[in-house]
């Protein structure tokens, strides 16, 4: 073909071009897509860590990206993974169940702070059908039977000793293995979980720990020298299933066949993602309760405040309050004192958001909100990072926590009386006050931090509409960074979590066939229609 | 020519299948190629009849005679009775040899549905979960807005998308030259060296994905404290991209017939202008095929971007500072939640992945269709 003398050098060169056009394109970053106004002053921050927190920090960053145009990213990848990555300065800042332990890379002391974020309950999740093949939804363990279960002593459903836990149940369990669904790697829940374990059942939990010891095993760790808690549970120890990450376990439990027969422990907003039944705890009191934002509200009271910052749960586990969940436990953000202002300005504001005008969100998900005090202590180590931002006055902080106690304590539950939508998310049927004992918030009030708990109680409505009205803040608008911004929710459907529903739709398999044809069909007739020819080999 | 190997029986009734007698030499002769998978309507009710009789026979089996069960079980063994009755039924209308033929080819058929299938069936399930939630949001919009409790419909894989193109796209652009330059050496230079370097790209493309992502993990990010990125992503996947890139342009390169080099050298031209102006044009739709069949290796990789990439919910354009998300990352990060609405918006983005990577071997296939190589 003629196309003359120069037309492949201008091809060329219109190619070349081309090619250096679309690669400027790709790197240079200029964008109608780019992120909110505000991108001058603040720098998007990654952070890692616990999955405990993760529902809650996922729809924190949602909300503060759409509330406040911050960016944050955040990856689930374990609390231990997570310090990890945040004394590696990987990641920004860490979230995490636990201080820094023996076996991390503990980052030098004054270079980082931890800030409670989010209060949660450790639910233990089950998939257990009776018989007949109805579910059971009104399992109860005390704290030895969760540790038998857990250290592989207990291999039955109708072993005697859950058997006496659920004398109710003693038509319709059935007669399976249990299998206990453990997490892997270095796991901020397992820590919160068999730190509990080591309170409530010492001497099982003892045995446990020598057994792992002296086994030899070196994949087997109690990362606690003192043997108090393990970061890392052992893995297939007695027939355990290790899956990665509370989404795993959720997960796994809630599959089938695999998960029919299994228990797990994780955060308990994953239950209630995933569905699961929760089992009843008995708490110090006696009474049987679930995870509710409420009992671990109640629970935490007891928390008293280590120098680091973080919380001391001993004395949480043995509340004796009647409404108390005593698997209830704190969750810390890892910051960096100092450091980059700009990666600091989005990390005060996310900080500022998630503690306060966040904790709107903690119960729905499954969470607990922060009291006061603790609001207060996070803002005391706001002040060591890097930045600006300044946090709002203690005094219009929103007031989810004392909602809590707002409301008159829910009826206690009674084994044998199926308590009101048997699943995680319908139970208000938790605890409660026995019929002659004084109520809630007249037990709270002779602890300091309860001690709002109890003014709330009085007129906790009154109260926060006060406060707020006092700040010139109506019940949806908050102070953050100096701005009045409205937090209204979107109006939410009846359902927790909505979901699209997705009906079948039959004129897609014509299209999928289509495709199929499309991918398939050339090199089938290739292959079949081929005659042979002899080659050039030229 | 095809000669029989045993003398057709009188008791043969004439079908294509049989021989007839050349008569010159006396010798069986076919008079035209015998081909296997052309059915007259007697032949394919043949097969379907013993398909059917197969079929029954497993479900007498499996539902009336024993304890038997499972789906896979129940077709292993409708195969296994279907083959010796469709061999008795032909033995006994056409005879031993042309038995032996029709099995050796259902044989060699359903191995090759066997293979197929497991692919339509791919297809059609993620079809099927990921088109329904699929919306123009999904192309424009990123994760940073939805959280936990919005509907799956909110939010899209456009921050994906991006850092898929960017990562691939830079990945392309390190390796492509890289592969075409060490291509053009092994096959034009040659000599011992050229052997050493195919030995080792043939070696190298055989490392497992994730062992590239641990290295450049460990070596980038950590020991040169780069932090995660794009272009960290970009490298592990450009590792595993030369080696499939190099192979298949050398291959092409050697495809070029030799005359039109020595037509070259003869006119004059020294060895690079030759390289340059001759044998590369010739070869360009094979290379193009090559590049195209590297990028749908490397698109679809997780194990790679998962470590170095780290992720990201936000749009990130930059790719040499920052975690960015890829299209591998959502989907596996989607399905590995406990929610039913990251789940669902996993699917749809596999739905995507899968309609780039078709659309990319489409291309290949019409770049490759207009070939110069092939005479």
């Amino acid at each position: 073909m003629h196309r003359g003398p120069h037309h492949s050098r201008r091809r060329v060169r219109r190619m070349a071009l081309l090619g250096a056009a679309v690669v400027l394109a790709l790197v240079s970053g200029a964008t109608p897509l780019s992120p909110a106004p505000f991108a001058a002053a603040q720098a998007p921050i990654t952070g890692a860590g616990s999955t405990f927190a993760e529902i809650a920090i996922n729809q924190w960053r949602a909300d503060s990206a759409r509330q406040l145009g911050i960016q944050v990213n955040y990856q689930g990848s374990g609390s231990t993974a997570g310090r990890n990555s945040f004394t590696s300065k990987t990641v920004d800042f860490a979230s995490s169940d636990i201080q820094y332990e023996e076996g991390d890379q503990i980052p030098a002391a004054g270079t980082y702070t931890y800030l409670p974020l989010v209060a949660g309950g450790t639910a233990l999740m089950y998939n257990l059908r009776d018989p007949a093949g109805r579910k059971i939804t009104t399992l109860k363990l005390t704290g030895r039977t969760a540790a038998l279960v857990f250290t592989g002593e207990i291999r039955n459903w109708r072993d005697p000793a859950i058997l006496a836990d659920n004398p109710d149940l003693a038509n319709r369990l059935p007669d399976r293995d249990i299998k206990p669904v453990v997490h892997t790697g270095g796991s901020g829940t397992s820590a919160v979980f068999t730190n509990y374990l080591s309170a409530a059942a010492p001497a099982e939990w003892g045995r446990f720990v020598n057994t792992i010891r002296s086994s030899g095993n070196p994949n087997w760790l109690i990362t606690d020298p003192g043997g108090a808690y393990t970061s890392r549970f052992p893995t297939n120890y007695k027939g355990n299933v290790p899956v990665n990450g509370s989404d795993g376990v959720s997960n796994f439990v809630a599959s089938f066949p695999n998960g029919d027969g299994s228990i797990g422990y994780a955060e308990a907003g994953y239950a209630i993602q995933s569905n699961l039944s929760v089992a009843f705890v008995r708490n110090a009191a006696g009474n049987w309760t679930q995870p509710t934002a409420r009992a671990v509200a109640i629970a935490l009271t007891k928390a008293t405040r280590n120098p680091d910052g973080t919380q001391n749960l001993g004395s949480v586990y043995g509340n004796p309050n009647p409404e108390t969940y005593p698997i209830s436990s704190y969750n810390y953000l890892i910051a960096p004192v100092g450091g980059d202002p700009s990666k600091g300005e989005t990390l005060r504001k996310f900080i500022i958001y998630s503690v306060t005008e966040g904790q709107r969100k903690a119960e729905p998900l499954g969470y607990s909100p922060l009291p006061k005090a603790l609001i207060a202590q996070a803002f005391e180590a706001l002040a060591l990072i890097a930045g600006t931002t300044q946090p709002p006055p203690l005094s219009s902080v929103p007031e989810y926590y004392e909602a809590l106690f707002a409301a008159p304590p829910p009826p206690q539950y009674v084994p044998g009386l199926e308590p009101e939508a048997g699943s995680a998310a319908g139970a208000g049927g938790a605890g409660g006050a026995q019929g002659g004992r004084s109520s809630t918030s007249a037990d709270a009030a002779e602890q300091a931090s309860a001690e709002q708990a109890s003014a709330a109680a009085a007129a906790a409505a009154a109260a926060a509409v006060a406060a707020a009205a006092a700040g010139g803040l109506s019940g949806d608008q908050a102070l953050i960074d100096g701005k009045l911004v409205d937090l209204a929710l979107k109006p939410q459907s009846a359902e927790l979590i909505a979901v699209t529903p997705i009906t079948p739709r039959r004129w897609l398999i014509l299209p999928a066939l289509v495709l199929i044809a499309v991918a398939l069909v050339p090199p089938i007739a290739a292959t079949f229609g081929r005659r042979r020819r002899a080659t050039d080999t030229g | 020519m095809w000669t029989d190997v045993e003398a057709p029986s009188a008791s043969d009734p004439l079908d294509p299948l049989d021989v007839s007698i050349n008569s010159e030499t006396g010798s069986g002769v076919r008079d035209t190629p015998r081909t296997l998978t052309k059915f007259t309507s007697a032949e394919g009710a043949e097969l379907i009849g013993s398909l059917l009789a197969g079929l029954s026979l497993t479900w007498l089996i499996f539902f009336r005679l024993t304890p038997l069960y499972g789906a896979s079980g129940f077709v292993l063994m409708s195969f296994v009775t279907f083959v010796p009755i469709y061999w008795t039924v032909v033995r006994q209308n056409h005879g031993r040899l042309a038995a032996g033929e029709r099995v050796a080819a259902v044989i060699m058929g359903s191995a090759a549905i066997a293979a197929v299938v497991p692919l339509g069936l791919i297809i059609f399930k993620v079809v099927a979960e990921g088109l329904p939630n699929l919306r123009a949001n999904f192309f424009t919009e990123t994760q940073q807005n939805t959280g936990p409790l919005d509907p799956a419909s909110d939010g899209g894989a456009a921050h994906a998308i991006v850092g898929t193109l960017q990562q691939v796209g830079l990945a392309m652009i390190i390796s492509v030259p890289l592969a075409v330059l060490t291509a053009v050496f092994m096959n034009e230079i040659g000599g011992r060296f050229a052997r050493i370097v195919r030995f080792v790209v043939d070696t190298m493309s055989g490392t497992p994905s994730i062992v590239a992502g641990l290295f450049i993990y460990s070596v980038l990010i950590l020991q040169f404290d780069a932090g995660f990125s794009g272009f960290a992503g970009a490298l592990a996947l450009m590792i595993l991209m030369l080696p499939t890139v190099t192979r298949t342009t050398e291959e092409m390169l050697r495809l070029v017939s030799s005359g039109l080099r020595e037509a070259a050298l003869a006119l004059g031209a020294p060895e690079w202008r030759v390289t340059l102006q001759v044998v590369l044009p010739t070869a360009r739709t094979g290379i193009a095929t090559a590049v195209i069949l590297g990028v749908a290796r490397a698109i679809g990789e997780t194990a790679p971007v998962l470590l170095t990439t780290f992720g990201a919910s936000t749009m990130n354009w930059n790719p040499f500072s920052g975690p960015q998300s890829n299209l591998p990352l959502f989907v596996y990060a989607g399905i590995r939640s406990s929610a039913d609405t990251a789940v669902q918006r996993a699917w749809t983005g596999a739905f995507v992945l899968m309609g780039i990577v078709l659309f990319l071997f489409i291309l290949a296939r019409i770049i490759g269709g207009r070939d110069h190589l092939k005479r």
